[in-house]
C-alpha cells in the first residue's frame, strides 16, 4: 500500500511537471506579445507587467495576416465541404463486403495520407499554372483532399461500421432506398463522429505550410504563411511575431479546449482502428 | 464490419466514383506526372529533353541529397524514440491518478493544436542564444548557455526537443486511450500471483499493447520523416547543412533553384521509402491480424 | 394474408451451403415455428423470406406469387428483429413512421396510423420518447407496433425474446400468441427455445445444420404433438424434449429386443432388423416396485431434485439413463441399486444406420 501512494504521488510528480512543460511555451509567448520590447528583452524576466496590447493592433492592421486568416478559414470550410460531400458516400460503400477493389481502394487512401506533400505539390504545381488554380482557394482545398479525403473517409467507416446492421435492414424492408437509408439513419447516427472529423480537418488545414507554400503566392495566401512572414523580425519585433503566433494559433486553442473530448476520440481512432 | 445485402444490393459504384475520380486527379496523376519529371531535364513551359536517370545520379553525386536523408532519418528514429519512451511514462501516470487527469489530458493536447509554424517561432523566442527566457534560466544557476540553434552540434538536438514538446501529445493520447481499453482481470490475477510493477508492466501491459504502439510508431515515425515546417521555421536548414531534411532540400531544389527533374528525383526517392516503410505494415497489420 | 411456401429452395453464401432442398408450405393464417440449433439454418429461411438473404436454387411464394428476388419492401411481410432494429436517434413515433414517410405518405395519415399501431400495444403514452428511455419490453412492443403498422400478410419474428429476461419471456410468448389470434395473419417465428416452439407454434419446423451431414436441413414438419409424439428420426427425438430422449442401441433376437429382463416384441418393420435403436423419454421410464424382478438393474448416479419432481441419473449397462418421476413416493438414495422397466407402449424405435423412425 504504501510502494503504490509513492507510485501515485510520483505520478502526480510526473504529470505536473509535463503539463507545465506543455503551457509554459504558449503562455511565455502570451507574456511576450503583451508586454513592451524593454519588458520582453528584460534580464531577468519580468514576470508582473502591464500588458499593452499594441502588437495585436499592430498584426490585426496588417492586411496581409488578416487576409491569410480569412483565406485558411476559407480553405478549411471548402476542404471539410469537399472532404464530406465525396468521402461519405464512399465510407458508406466501403462499409459493404461486395464492393470490387475494396481492398485496393484502401491502400491507396491510406498511401495518400502517408506519402510526402512534395511528391503532389511538384506536379501538380505545373497543372495549376497552366489552369489558374495556382494561388486560389478552391486548388488549395481540392490538394488538401490527399489527406482531408482519407482521413474522412477512415473515420466515417469506423464510426458507420457502429451502426448496427439490422437498422439497414430494417430500413430496406420498409421500403427505403440506399441513399435514403445514408441519409435519414447513418448520418444521424454518426453526427457526434462528424463532428470530430470536421474538428480534426480543420486543425489540419488551418496548420498546413507545405503544399500552401507551394502553390500559393499572393492572394490565396494562408495564415501559416502570414506567420512565417514574421520570421524575418524575429531578432527585432518580437512582440510582433509573438502577437501574430498567438493570434493564429487562438482559434484551435479554443477548439482543444471546448472540443477536448472529440479530439481525443478522434485522434485515438484514427489510430488505433 | 462488412456486411452481405441480398439479395437486392444496390450498385455502390456510384458512391466511389467521386472519391476514385478526385483521389485519382490529386494523387495518382502527380505521380505519373513526377516519376516522368524525374527523368526529364524539366523546364516549365520549356522543352522537356528526356535525360535518362541523369537527376538520381546528380543526387549521387553531389551528396546533399544523402546528407539530407541521413539527417531526416536521425531526426526521425530519434524524435520517435523519445516521443514514445516520454508518452508511455505519461500514459502510466495519468492511468494511475484519479484527479485532474482532464485538465493534464487538455494540457497535453495543447501543442497539438499549434501550427508547426506557429511552434518554430515560439521556440526561436525561447531559445534565443541572448534574450531567450531559457539560457537566462540555465545563466541564472551557473550552467552553459548552449548556442541551440546557432550550431552544428546542437541544432539537430535542438530540433528532436522541439519536436517532441509539439507531438508527445499524441503518443500520449494514443497510449492512454489503449491503457484505459485493457482489461483488468489480467492484473488482478498477476497481483495474486505476487507479480510486482515492473512485471507487470514487462509481462502483461507491453505485450497487450503492442499492436497499438506499432500503429503510434509507424504513424510518427512517417510523420517525423516528412518534416517540413520545423526545419523551415527553425533552422531552414543550417547551419551548415545540420538540420537539411528531405523534404526542405525538395522544396529548395524545385521553388528556390527551379530545378524540378532534380526534385522530382528526390521526391520518388523518398516516396519510395515511405511506401516500403507502409508496405512493411500492412503486410505486418495483416499478419498479427489487425483490421483492413 | 398470404401463405409462404418453399419448393426445393437452397441457399448458399459463396461456396458454403446453409440451406439445401427445403420444401415447406406455411398456411395461410397459420403460426409456424422454425426451431433447431445453431447453424441450422433458421435465421437465413427467415431473412429469405424478408427478401435479406438470397435464395440460390429453387422458387420462394408469399401468397402465390414468385418472390425470389422481389424488392423487401414489396413482399407483404414485417419484420421483427432480434434486436428490434429500433433507430436510436428517433422518438418512437418517428421509429413507426419512418416507412410511412420514405413512401411519401400526408403528415396527418401517418400520425393517425402511428397513433393506431401504438394503441394496439399499448405504448401511446411513449410516442414522443426514444427507444433509449424504454424498457426491453416497451422495445419489443415498440418493433411489433412498426410491424403491425404495415398490415402484412406475414409477420416473421427472428428470435424476438431471446434479449428478454425468463419471466418477462413468459409473459410475452402468451402475449405473441395472443396477438396471432387477433391479426389473422401468418406467422413465422425462428427461435433456439424448444420451449417457445412447443408452446407458441401451429406448426414446428425442426431443422438440423448441413455441417452436421444431413442432405437437407429440414427433419420433420408437424403439430407440437406430432413433433414430440411421433419423433420422425433421432435427431427430433433428441432435440425436442428435456431432458433428452434416453437412447440405446440393442440387438433384435427373435422379433423382440431385451430390456434387462424385460422383453419387447417388435412390430414388424422392425423385427427383421439385426440391430435397432430404441429411444424412451424420460418421463416414461418407470421404477419398478421393490423385489421386482423384471427390467434392467441401475444404481442411482446423481438426482436433482426439482420440488415437484425428480430427474434421476442412472448407471446401468446399457450406459446413463434418466428418469423423470413425479415427486409421490419413495425417493431412491444416492448409490441405492434399483430396478427400471419400460413403458412399452411409449417406445420409439429407429433404423441404427438412417436414424429415421420405424412404425
Amino acid at each position: 500500500m504504501i510502494r503504490s501512494r509513492r507510485a501515485t504521488l510520483l505520478s502526480y510528480a510526473v504529470l505536473i511537471i509535463a503539463g507545465f512543460a506543455s503551457i509554459f511555451p504558449i503562455l511565455w509567448i502570451i507574456g511576450i506579445s503583451l508586454k513592451t520590447q524593454t519588458d520582453a528583452f528584460a534580464m531577468p524576466p519580468k514576470l508582473i507587467f502591464t500588458p499593452i496590447w499594441d502588437h495585436y493592433a499592430k498584426v490585426w492592421a496588417d492586411a496581409t495576416f488578416i487576409k491569410g486568416f480569412l483565406n485558411s478559414l476559407f480553405a478549411a470550410l471548402l476542404g471539410n465541404l469537399m472532404a464530406f460531400a465525396i468521402g461519405i458516400p464512399a465510407a458508406f460503400a466501403l462499409n459493404q463486403r461486395r464492393v470490387p477493389g475494396r481492398a485496393t481502394i484502401l491502400a491507396w487512401l491510406l498511401l495518400s495520407y502517408m506519402l510526402p506533400e512534395f511528391l503532389f505539390v511538384i506536379p501538380i504545381y505545373g497543372v495549376f499554372q497552366a489552369t489558374g488554380l495556382y494561388d486560389s482557394i478552391f486548388g488549395l482545398a481540392l490538394v488538401y483532399q490527399t489527406f482531408t479525403l482519407p482521413f474522412t473517409i477512415w473515420m466515417m467507416r469506423a464510426f458507420f461500421a457502429d451502426v448496427p446492421f439490422a437498422l439497414y435492414e430494417a430500413a430496406r424492408l420498409e421500403g427505403a432506398k440506399s441513399w435514403q437509408i445514408l441519409l435519414r439513419v447513418y448520418l444521424p447516427m454518426a453526427a457526434p463522429g462528424i463532428a470530430a472529423t470536421v474538428i480534426l480537418n480543420t486543425i489540419r488545414i488551418w496548420n498546413e505550410l507545405a503544399i500552401a507554400l507551394g502553390l500559393t503566392f499572393d492572394k490565396a495566401q494562408t495564415v501559416t504563411l502570414a506567420v512565417a512572414g514574421y520570421r524575418g523580425y524575429a531578432s527585432i519585433d518580437w512582440g510582433a511575431l509573438s502577437a501574430a503566433a498567438i493570434t493564429s494559433i487562438f482559434p484551435m486553442l479554443i477548439f482543444a479546449v471546448l472540443a477536448q473530448r472529440q479530439i481525443v476520440g478522434g485522434l485515438s481512432l484514427g489510430a488505433v482502428k | 464490419m462488412a456486411q452481405d445485402i441480398a439479395p437486392s444490393q444496390p450498385n455502390l459504384w456510384p458512391y466511389i466514383l467521386p472519391t476514385v475520380l478526385v483521389l485519382g486527379g490529386v494523387t495518382l496523376y502527380p505521380i505519373a506526372t513526377v516519376l516522368w519529371m524525374s527523368l526529364h531535364d524539366w523546364t516549365w513551359g520549356g522543352d522537356s529533353i528526356f535525360s535518362d536517370v541523369k537527376n538520381y545520379r546528380l543526387l549521387w553525386l553531389k551528396g546533399s541529397f544523402l546528407i539530407a536523408l541521413l539527417n531526416t532519418v536521425t531526426f526521425a528514429i530519434s524524435a520517435v524514440l523519445v516521443e514514445l519512451v516520454l508518452g508511455m511514462i505519461l500514459a502510466l501516470a495519468a492511468n494511475r491518478v484519479t484527479r485532474g487527469a482532464g485538465l493534464f489530458r487538455v494540457l497535453m493536447i495543447l501543442p497539438l493544436m499549434v501550427s508547426g509554424i506557429a511552434v518554430s517561432l515560439v521556440w526561436k523566442v525561447l531559445l534565443d542564444p541572448t534574450f531567450g527566457v531559457i539560457n537566462a534560466a540555465l545563466g541564472a544557476i551557473g550552467l552553459p548557455e548552449p548556442n541551440w540553434l546557432g550550431s552544428t552540434t546542437a541544432a539537430m538536438p535542438s530540433l528532436v526537443m522541439v519536436e517532441t514538446w509539439w507531438q508527445t501529445g499524441f503518443v500520449f493520447i494514443i497510449l492512454a486511450a489503449a491503457l484505459k481499453s485493457l482489461p483488468e482481470e489480467p492484473f488482478e490475477a498477476a497481483r495474486l500471483e505476487g507479480a510486482n510493477g515492473w512485471q507487470m508492466f514487462r509481462y502483461l501491459t507491453l505485450p497487450m499493447l503492442r499492436p497499438v504502439i506499432v500503429t503510434v510508431v509507424v504513424f510518427r515515425l512517417i510523420d517525423t520523416l516528412k518534416v517540413f515546417d520545423l526545419v523551415f521555421g527553425l533552422t531552414g536548414g543550417g547551419p551548415l547543412r545540420a538540420t537539411e531534411a528531405v523534404q526542405t532540400l525538395t522544396y529548395q531544389t524545385a521553388f528556390k533553384f527551379s530545378n524540378f527533374g532534380e526534385a522530382a528525383a528526390i521526391v520518388v526517392i523518398f516516396s519510395a521509402l515511405i511506401f516500403a516503410i507502409c508496405a512493411a505494415y500492412g503486410a505486418l497489420d495483416r499478419r498479427t491480424g489487425g483490421a483492413e | 394474408m398470404a401463405a409462404v411456401e418453399f419448393q426445393n429452395v437452397g441457399i448458399s453464401f459463396g461456396e458454403v451451403s446453409v440451406v439445401r432442398d427445403l420444401s415447406l408450405t406455411v398456411a395461410d393464417g397459420e403460426f409456424v415455428v422454425l426451431v433447431g440449433p445453431s447453424g441450422c439454418g433458421k435465421s437465413t429461411i427467415l431473412r429469405s423470406i424478408a427478401g435479406l438473404a438470397a435464395i440460390s436454387a429453387g422458387d420462394m411464394r408469399i401468397g402465390g406469387t414468385r418472390m425470389n428476388d422481389a424488392d423487401p419492401a414489396t413482399r407483404d411481410i414485417a419484420m421483427v428483429f432480434q434486436s428490434y432494429a429500433l433507430f436510436p436517434h428517433m422518438t418512437v413515433a418517428q421509429n413507426l413512421g419512418f416507412g410511412l414517410k420514405i413512401r411519401g405518405e400526408a403528415k396527418a395519415t401517418i400520425a393517425a396510423k402511428v397513433a393506431e399501431a401504438a394503441a394496439t400495444v399499448g405504448l401511446s403514452d411513449h410516442l414522443h420518447k426514444r427507444p433509449g428511455a424504454l424498457s426491453g419490453g416497451q422495445r419489443q412492443r415498440v418493433a411489433l407496433a412498426r410491424a403491425i403498422l404495415r398490415r402484412p400478410g406475414v409477420f416473421l419474428f427472428d428470435e424476438p425474446l431471446s434479449n428478454l429476461d425468463a419471466e418477462f419471456r413468459t409473459a410475452m410468448r402468451a402475449e405473441i400468441v395472443r396477438f396471432h389470434r387477433s391479426q389473422g395473419a401468418s406467422m413465422v417465428y425462428v427461435t433456439h427455445d424448444q420451449t417457445e416452439a412447443m408452446t407458441m407454434g401451429d406448426r414446428i419446423a425442426v431443422l438440423a445444420p448441413l455441417a452436421a451431414g444431413h442432405k437437407a436441413n429440414l427433419m420433420q414438419y408437424g403439430t407440437p404433438d406430432e413433433v414430440y409424439n411421433r419423433p420422425a428420426n433421432l435427431f427430433v427425438a433428441r432435440f425436442i424434449g428435456t431432458p433428452r430422449m434416453n437412447v440405446v442401441t440393442l440387438p433384435v433376437e427373435g422379433g423382440a429386443i431385451r430390456f434387462g429382463s424385460q422383453s419387447i416384441i417388435l412390430p414388424p418393420a422392425g423385427a427383421c432388423l439385426a440391430k435397432v435403436t430404441l429411444g424412451q423419454r424420460p418421463e416414461h421410464l418407470q421404477l419398478a416396485p421393490e423385489r421386482s424382478d423384471t427390467g434392467l438393474t441401475g444404481s442411482v448416479e446423481h438426482i436433482e431434485n426439482l420440488g415437484h419432481e425428480m430427474i434421476l441419473t442412472l448407471a446401468t449397462e446399457l450406459g446413463p439413463l434418466v428418469l423423470r418421476q413425479a415427486r409421490s413416493g419413495k425417493v431412491p438414495a444416492l448409490g441405492q441399486s434399483v430396478r427400471l422397466t419400460l413403458d412399452p407402449d411409449q417406445v420409439h424405435l429407429f433404423d441404427v444406420s438412417s436414424e429415421q423412425r420405424i412404425e
